[in-house]
């Protein structure tokens, strides 16, 4: 679990302890020592966010209200990792989709990119990446956020079904619903982009 | 695979490196953010507390009302005496204007 890699000279069971006594110094070490996993976490499920330190603070505040539920059978970090998904999930519950883009916000370089994805696949001929994934974001604005959340994780960070179903708490069955219908929706999308682009 | 999936298949292929590279990179903390978190924890606390002092002062005042119902029915012991129970005067008053013909 790569999320999970967190240096482990820090000594967390002592740090716990300290909080669980109301020291503040303790509880700013535990927010430095966790906030590498728990932004990549919330980065993962959330996409590309304005507020993803507004989350990341909302973690930690369920991190220290539910301190005391913790019993030490599975390390901090899982017990934390858990939490954060768990917040994003209901984030996501709470979100509405994003406003869809349109032909206009498309940029020169963007334009580029999708006409060069008839051409070959190769090394020779590489697409670049940050535009590429700025297309792939546009083209997922306006998905419901559940659905683009497993897009994301299914084909940007190639988890399993099975993974996600794990994460998630979600049956694999809604997930493989949810890809399909997140996968023809964003089909439907690049389709009206290349209609867009010919009558141009 | 029809060519429009072929060419979708590419564009995420090709959007993946820069995925991983914002998920991964920069996770460095903003400056000040654990001192806000502990902050907002603090706050918290205090709002915690201040419920917890209304909840003890409800808690004794109600103790004290029992205290001195207690206390009444010991002295008085009977509790249905109209005397000592106005209450229970008045609802007969209003019993027998309501039942009159």
């Amino acid at each position: 679990m790569s999320e999970l890699h967190i240096e482990s000279l820090f000594d967390v069971r002592a740090c716990l302890e300290r909080v669980r006594c109301d020291d503040q110094s303790a509880a700013r070490a535990l927010v430095d020592h966790l906030y590498p996993m728990v932004i990549k976490i919330v980065r993962s499920h959330l996409g590309r966010r304005l507020d993803e330190e507004d989350l990341a603070q909302e973690v930690f505040m369920k991190v220290f209200a539910k301190l005391h539920d913790y019993r030490g059978d599975a390390p901090f970090e899982h017990w934390v990792a858990r939490l954060s998904r768990n917040t994003c999930l209901n984030q996501l519950r709470g979100e509405k989709a994003r406003p869809e883009w349109r032909f206009a916000d498309l940029s020169e370089d963007h334009l580029a990119v999708i006409e060069a994805l008839p051409g070959p696949a190769d090394a020779a001929h590489p697409l670049d990446a940050t535009i590429s994934n700025e297309v792939v974001e546009m083209l997922m604005d306006g998905l419901a956020p559940q659905d683009r959340m497993i897009l994301q994780l299914l084909e940007l960070e190639d988890l399993s079904v099975d993974e996600i179903s794990r994460r998630t708490g979600w049956s694999r069955t809604l997930i493989r619903v949810r890809a399909f219908r997140a996968r023809g929706q964003v089909r439907k999308r690049f389709s009206a982009l290349h209609e867009k682009k010919a009558i141009l | 695979m029809n060519e429009l999936d072929r060419q979708l298949q590419r564009l995420f292929a090709a959007a993946k490196p820069a995925r991983r590279s914002w998920v991964e990179a920069n996770a460095t903390m903003p400056a000040g953010f654990a001192g806000r978190v502990t902050n907002r924890l603090q706050q918290g606390l205090a709002a915690d507390n201040e419920a917890a002092s209304w909840i003890r002062l409800s808690q004794w005042g109600l103790g004290f009302a029992c205290a001195l119902l207690a206390l009444n029915l010991a002295i008085h012991r009977d509790l249905f005496r109209h005397e000592w129970s106005p209450a229970i005067a008045a609802a007969e008053q209003v019993t027998e204007f309501v039942s009159l013909p």
